[in-house]
């Protein structure tokens, strides 16, 4: 049945029904929470007096999740709030976010906050009779009361539930308590705990009676590592971003990272940048777009490395700041490879224009990766960011992660207007692509592939812009030599044919080049 | 009797006009109006909310037998009890 159509018994008609809905509709909804990409993924924030439910498996940062709302609510926007711990001892909670540089002690100091424990006592439990649960109510009345308390959390379900044994009691004082919690205008928070990912939301079906939001958060082993996501399941009558959201736990709290949301809204440059070698410039008819992503793909030892650091030199020489990430070298080696082409990067680095970051790939999970690079991206402010190689990060991860993991980092650096460069190695020595390449050439705004060609006998190598947006590019697969000085791009290749799709095959020069060389000759 | 020759205090926590709280209130003062060795404190949890907060109180009402140990909890009316043996059996028991 549509309430909307009684009112007091009486049905409402036409304009006044509009009026009725309008006024319904025009309630102030959400606050922000200030909690890194929460914003995003709910559009706006917590909505304000209702009740939201946070579910997920042991691990999840369920606790973590909601004391990390009471902190910033209390210190970014000075919203008490209280905290009724039932599973954890107040001392415990304390200690536990300490890692994050929370001060809760200070904050309950200031009055911006109550931490009450309403869990499981020693003494021997009996029941006899009928009971409410007034005193919970009452103190966490109190508890508000005392504060100004906007927002309550009540950690977890599952523990309040266990303390009692007639669960129909239970259900309906908590029911009850929701009811009175917003009859003050009081935001609720609901933590329960869940036994599988997928599937059962809360053994108790919190989420059918009392919740208006509910908020899963998973904590799935996907390739040996953990992959922490969070949905907003739902939100009633609030429009919210759909699908999981991969988070993770930094030294400071917990990050959402809003990968599929990024809205493909940057401005776009059309200011450009050199490549560090005038033929390659040449090639992309005048270099790279200020806040372009180029993917440099080849085989193994075809000069992607080289290509990748003659960017970032030139980058270094015009007063750019250049970050470098390493994921396949150590900084000693990659100095001393730039030594050898003649880029003193450590005297770069000292001049603060180069940051290099070496790290393995397994050090971490993806998005702990990614947010790494976004803190660094920050603080750093750089103009060209190298990364190599890209591919390196494919092998701890899975598909769906590294695709995650591409899109969120490109993104980023798109709006951050980065130019960089990215390396990709492909498994094969001559033609044919990687898996990375079929993930991230659609996101990437030029790609100039490197590839070894067998020419009677000799290996020789090609290059090649096979894409670039927003400008014309050389079409023909040139051919490039390094030596001591670097990477010398040369002349197209004549007569050969299948360099990039596969095994090169010599052709007969055609007439007009037999012509040429004929009229060469006899002038 | 060892434990039943002692002083037995006992702690109700109420709410008042509250009609469980009152039910168990007569229960308990008809129980002890014999027995001096019972004493019952009654504390309404809108006078006493530290001290319930501090003993975690969240069912109303709540019986604590402070001594002798060990420390027990009855929550609700104790219309539970079919018989005053039968509570007198928890209530003493150690």
């Amino acid at each position: 049945m549509n309430y909307y159509f009684k009112n007091n018994g009486k049905t409402l008609h036409g304009e006044e029904l509009m009026a009725k809905r309008k006024k319904i509709s025009y309630e102030p909804h959400k606050f922000e929470t200030g909690l890194e990409g929460f914003e995003h993924i709910s559009k706006g924030g917590l909505t304000k007096n209702r009740v939201t439910l946070i579910a997920g498996t042991t691990g999840s940062c369920k606790t973590i999740l909601s004391v990390e709302l009471l902190y910033r609510g209390a210190t970014k926007f000075d919203r008490p709030g209280v905290f009724v711990a039932m599973e954890e001892d107040v001392d415990e909670i304390k200690g536990n976010v300490q890692r994050f540089g929370w001060d809760l002690d200070a904050l309950i100091e200031q009055n911006k906050l109550d931490l009450l424990y309403m869990g499981p006592t020693l003494d021997r439990v009996e029941e006899m009779g009928s009971y409410s649960l007034d005193g919970l109510l009452l103190q966490i009345d109190a508890a508000i009361e005392n504060i100004g308390a906007k927002l309550v959390v009540l950690d977890s379900m599952g523990s309040l539930f266990e303390q009692f044994q007639d669960k129909r009691v239970v259900r309906r004082e908590l029911l009850r308590l929701c009811k009175h919690l917003k009859s003050k205008q009081i935001t609720t928070i609901l933590t329960s705990e869940r036994k599988e990912e997928y599937g059962v939301i809360t053994p108790m079906g919190i989420e059918e009676f009392v919740a208006d939001n509910v908020i899963i958060l998973r904590n799935a082993l996907e390739a040996e590592q953990v992959r922490r996501t969070i949905q907003i399941l739902k939100m009633r009558g609030e429009s919210h971003s759909k699908g999981e959201f991969l988070f993770t736990l930094s030294d400071t709290g917990l990050s959402i990272l809003p990968l599929s949301a990024m809205e493909l809204k940057q401005s776009s440059s059309t200011a450009r940048l050199s490549s560090g070698n005038p033929r390659m410039d040449e090639m992309t008819h005048g270099g790279f777009f200020k806040d372009s992503i180029i993917l440099v793909s080849g085989p193994t030892g075809s000069g992607k490395s080289l290509q990748s650091m003659t960017f970032a030199a030139e980058g270094c020489r015009n007063q750019e700041k250049v970050l470098m990430l390493a994921y396949e070298e150590s900084r000693a080696q990659l100095l001393r490879n730039a030594q050898s082409w003649g880029m003193d990067f450590r005297a770069w680095e000292e001049a603060g224009l180069l940051k290099i970051v070496c790290q393995y790939p397994e050090s971490q999970g993806l998005e702990d990766h990614l947010l790494g690079i976004r803190r660094e991206i920050e603080r750093f402010h750089p103009n060209r960011l190298v990364i190599d190689s890209i591919s390196a990060m494919e092998r701890v991860s899975t598909v769906r992660n590294f695709r995650e993991f591409v899109i969120g980092l490109t993104s980023f650096v798109k709006q951050e207007e980065v130019c960089s460069l990215l390396t990709c190695t492909t498994p094969r020595l001559s033609g044919g692509d990687s898996v990375t390449e079929a993930h991230i050439s659609t996101i990437t705004d030029i790609i100039v592939i490197l590839r070894y060609v067998e020419i009677n006998g000799m290996l020789r190598r090609g290059t090649a812009v096979i894409k670039m947006r927003g400008s014309q590019h050389e079409k023909a697969v040139y051919e490039f030599t390094i030596d001591g000085n670097g990477l010398h791009i040369g002349e197209p290749f004549q007569n050969v044919q299948n360099i990039i799709l596969g095994i090169p095959s010599s052709t007969a020069p055609s007439e007009v080049q037999q012509l040429e060389k004929l009229l060469q000759g006899g002038s | 009797m060892k434990v039943a020759m002692e002083n037995i205090k006992l702690t109700l926590y109420v709410i008042e006009n509250d009609q469980a709280s009152i039910r168990t209130k007569t229960f308990l003062e008809n129980l002890i109006r014999d027995n001096p060795r019972v004493q019952l404190e009654v504390l309404d949890l809108f006078e006493n909310i530290t001290k319930a907060r501090e003993q975690t109180i969240l069912a109303v009402p709540t019986l604590i037998r402070e001594h002798p140990p060990p420390s027990l909890r009855f929550l609700g009316d104790l219309s539970g009890s079919s018989s005053e043996e039968l509570f007198h059996e928890l209530l003493f028991q150690e």
